[in-house]
C-alpha cells in the first residue's frame, strides 16, 4: 500500500508540473481564439499523465557529447527510502515497520479516495433513479418525469436526456450539444477524469485540471453548436443556456454532463468566429508541443567521468570500498540534488553494459534481495558498524537474503529493472540509515 | 364510471397509450412493446403497470392487460383540470393563452369553427 502511495505522489508531482504548463498554454490558446477542443485535450493529457507511469524520455540540452547509452533515472525519491529499508529485519536502521505517520498517511489517502468514489456512485445512482421513468422519444433522446435539465447519462451506453416542453428552435441546439458530448466520448472521459481526481484528491492542481477539462468540454460542444447552427438559431440556444442556468438543477455533478457557467458560454457563442488559419496553425503547434511536454520524462545530462571532488581527508577516514562494477562505462548520475529534474539523488549511477557483474563493495550479510517498483531487483548488504550498501536495477540476482558475502563477491548483474531507462547500477551507501555520498568510499579515478 | 378519473404522470400516460393502442395485450408483449417504444427495462414497465392497476386505469387478468378507463376520458379530465386550475374555468382564456403570439392557419381555423358549430347544435 505504501508503494502505491509512493507512485501516486510521484505521478502527482509530474502531473502538477504538466498542469501548470497546460494552464499557461491554454491562456495563450484562448488569446488566439483557438478551438476549445485543443484545451480540452490538453487538460485530458494532464489527467492521463497523473495515472500513466511511463513518459517520453527527453534528454536535456546540457547533455554532454554523444551519449554512449541513454540512462534515465526516475529518482529514488525520499519517500521510497523508508519503504525499502523498512523491510530488512535486523539492521540498525531506524524503523522496522512503516512508522505511525506513514500509516496514517496511507489511511487518510484511502479514506479520501474511497469517500469521493462513493459520493460519485451514490449521486449517479440517485440521478438514475430520478430519471428511471423517462421514456425515449422518436428522435432518440429521453424525456419525461425527473428530467429538468439536459444531460447525458451512462458510461457505456450513453443516453441523452432533455426536459419536456422545449421550444423546437431551442431543442435543436441543445440536442446538438449533447450529441457532441457523446461524439467526443465525454461520457467515458468524464468518469475517468473523476477517478484520477479521486486518486489525487490531495492535489489542488488535479481538481483544477478536472474542472478545466469539464469547462473546456462544454465550450468545445458549444463551439460545435455555434459552427453548425445558423446564426438566427444561436440566440435561441443562448436563451436556453440562460434558462437552465436559472432553473434549479439536478444533482448533476460530478458524473453527468450538465450545463453551467452560462454567462461565459453565451459570450463565447455570440462572439464565435472561425479562427484565422495562421492562428489555427500556431495553436495546433502550441498544443502539440505542450501535449508532448506533458509526457516528457527529463533525462539527466550525461556527464563523462571526471575526478571526484571529494576531500582527501574524508576518503582517508573511511574504509575504501571495492568498486561494485569494475567495468563501468561512465558515471551517469552523481549523489546529491539535481536541479535538472527537481530531484535529490540518493546514490551514484554507474552506467555499464547489461550482464556486467555487480560485486559486493565489502564483506557483509545480504539483508535484502528482492524487487521494488522503483529500485527494480535490488540487494542490500549490511557491513556491520551501521554501514549498509544498496545495489539497484539489477538484471539478475545471484545471492539470497541471509547469505554472507565477501568483498568483490558477485551479487548479480547490471540491468535496467525498476524506474530507469538504461542499463546502470544505482549504488547507495548508508551510515546508520542516512544516505551518504558513495564517492567518499569509492576510488573512481579513471 | 362517472367517478373521478385519476390523473396520470407523463410516463404513466405514455405507457397507457401503448395499451390503448393494442389492447387486449399480453403483459409479456407489453413489456417488449415498452422496451421498443419507450426504451424501458422490464422492471420499469412492471412498476408502471402496477401503479396503473392500483389507480384503476388498467386491469391485468390472466396476463392479459386491458384498460378500464379510455384515453378520451383521461384527456378530457386532464384538460378540464388545466382549465379549472390555471384559467379559473374560462375556456376562451385558456385558448388565448395557448395560442399566445402564434396565429392559426386557415385550415386550423376551419376545423375549430366546425367543432364549435357541432357543440352549439348539440346544446340546443
Amino acid at each position: 500500500m505504501t508503494h502505491l502511495l509512493e507512485i501516486i505522489f510521484f505521478l502527482s508531482l509530474k502531473g502538477s508540473i504538466a498542469a501548470l504548463g497546460v494552464w499557461l498554454v491554454c491562456g495563450l490558446l484562448h488569446r488566439l481564439h483557438a478551438p476549445r477542443q485543443l484545451c480540452r485535450i490538453l487538460w485530458l493529457a494532464v489527467l492521463i499523465r497523473m495515472v500513466c507511469p511511463v513518459g517520453i524520455p527527453v534528454s536535456l540540452p546540457q547533455a554532454s557529447p554523444a551519449p554512449l547509452q541513454e540512462v534515465v533515472h526516475w529518482e529514488e525519491t525520499a519517500l521510497s527510502e523508508e519503504a525499502v529499508f523498512s523491510v530488512q529485519p535486523d539492521t540498525p536502521v531506524s524503523s522496522s515497520v512503516p512508522s505511525l505517520g506513514t500509516q496514517l498517511l496511507v489511511l487518510g489517502w484511502c479514506a479520501g479516495a474511497a469517500g469521493l468514489m462513493l459520493h460519485a456512485l451514490t449521486s449517479s445512482r440517485k440521478l438514475k433513479k430520478q430519471v428511471a421513468l423517462a421514456y425515449r422519444t422518436q428522435e432518440g433522446f429521453y424525456t419525461g418525469e425527473g428530467v429538468t435539465t439536459p444531460f447525458v447519462l451512462g458510461t457505456f451506453a450513453p443516453k441523452i436526456y432533455l426536459p419536456g416542453g422545449l421550444d423546437p428552435r431551442q431543442r435543436e441546439g441543445i440536442l446538438l450539444h449533447e450529441q457532441t458530448h457523446i461524439r467526443q466520448l465525454d461520457h467515458f472521459f468524464k468518469p475517468f477524469c473523476y477517478l484520477v481526481v479521486c486518486l489525487h484528491w490531495f492535489n489542488p492542481l488535479a481538481w483544477l485540471a478536472y474542472r478545466q477539462f469539464s469547462l473546456e468540454s462544454e465550450a468545445a460542444c458549444d463551439e460545435a453548436v455555434a459552427a453548425r447552427l445558423e446564426p438566427s438559431l444561436r440566440k435561441d440556444y443562448c436563451q436556453s443556456l440562460v434558462d437552465f442556468a436559472l432553473s434549479p438543477s439536478l444533482t448533476l455533478q460530478p458524473l453527468a454532463l450538465g450545463q453551467s457557467n452560462a454567462k461565459a458560454r453565451v459570450t463565447a457563442i455570440l462572439g464565435y468566429k472561425k479562427p484565422a488559419v495562421w492562428a489555427l496553425v500556431l495553436s495546433l503547434a502550441l498544443a502539440l508541443g505542450m501535449g508532448l511536454a506533458c509526457f516528457a520524462q527529463p533525462v539527466e545530462g550525461q556527464s563523462l567521468p571526471s575526478k571526484a571532488s571529494v576531500p582527501e581527508t574524508a576518503r582517508e577516514e573511511a574504509s575504501v570500498f571495492s568498486l561494485p562494477v569494475e567495468e563501468y562505462n561512465y558515471v551517469s548520475c552523481r549523489f546529491g540534488s539535481n536541479p535538472d529534474n527537481f530531484s535529490y539523488h540518493k546514490g551514484i549511477d554507474l552506467a555499464a553494459d547489461q550482464g556486467t557483474p555487480v560485486l559486493a563493495a565489502a564483506s557483509g550479510v545480504v539483508t535484502t534481495a528482492q524487487n521494488h517498483w522503483s529500485y527494480g531487483n535490488y540487494v542490500i548488504v549490511d557491513h556491520g558498524n551501521g554501514l549498509t550498501t544498496l545495489y539497484a536495477h539489477l538484471d539478475t540476482l545471484t545471492v539470497e537474503e541471509g547469505e554472507t558475502v565477501t568483498a568483490a563477491q558477485q551479487l548479480g548483474t547490471v540491468g535496467r529493472t525498476g524506474n530507469v531507462t538504461g542499463n546502470c547500477l544505482h549504488f547507495e551507501v548508508r551510515e546508520n540509515g542516512t544516505v551518504t555520498d558513495p564517492e567518499t568510499y569509492l576510488n573512481l579515478e579513471s | 364510471m362517472s367517478s373521478v378519473i385519476p390523473s396520470l404522470g407523463e410516463s404513466e400516460y405514455r405507457f397507457a397509450c401503448l395499451v390503448w393502442a393494442s389492447e387486449p395485450v399480453a403483459s409479456g408483449e407489453l413489456v417488449k412493446l415498452a422496451a421498443r417504444e419507450l426504451g424501458w427495462k422490464k422492471s420499469t414497465s412492471y412498476t408502471v403497470l402496477k401503479n396503473l392497476i392500483a389507480k384503476g386505469v388498467l386491469e391485468n387478468r390472466d396476463s392479459q392487460v386491458t384498460s378500464l378507463i379510455k384515453q378520451q376520458q383521461v384527456q378530457q379530465a386532464e384538460s378540464s383540470a388545466v382549465v379549472d386550475r390555471t384559467f379559473e374555468g374560462s375556456l376562451p382564456r385558456f385558448v388565448a393563452a395557448f395560442l399566445g403570439e402564434r396565429s392559426l392557419t386557415p385550415q386550423e381555423a376551419a376545423q375549430l369553427r366546425e367543432l364549435i358549430k357541432n357543440y352549439e347544435e348539440g346544446a340546443k
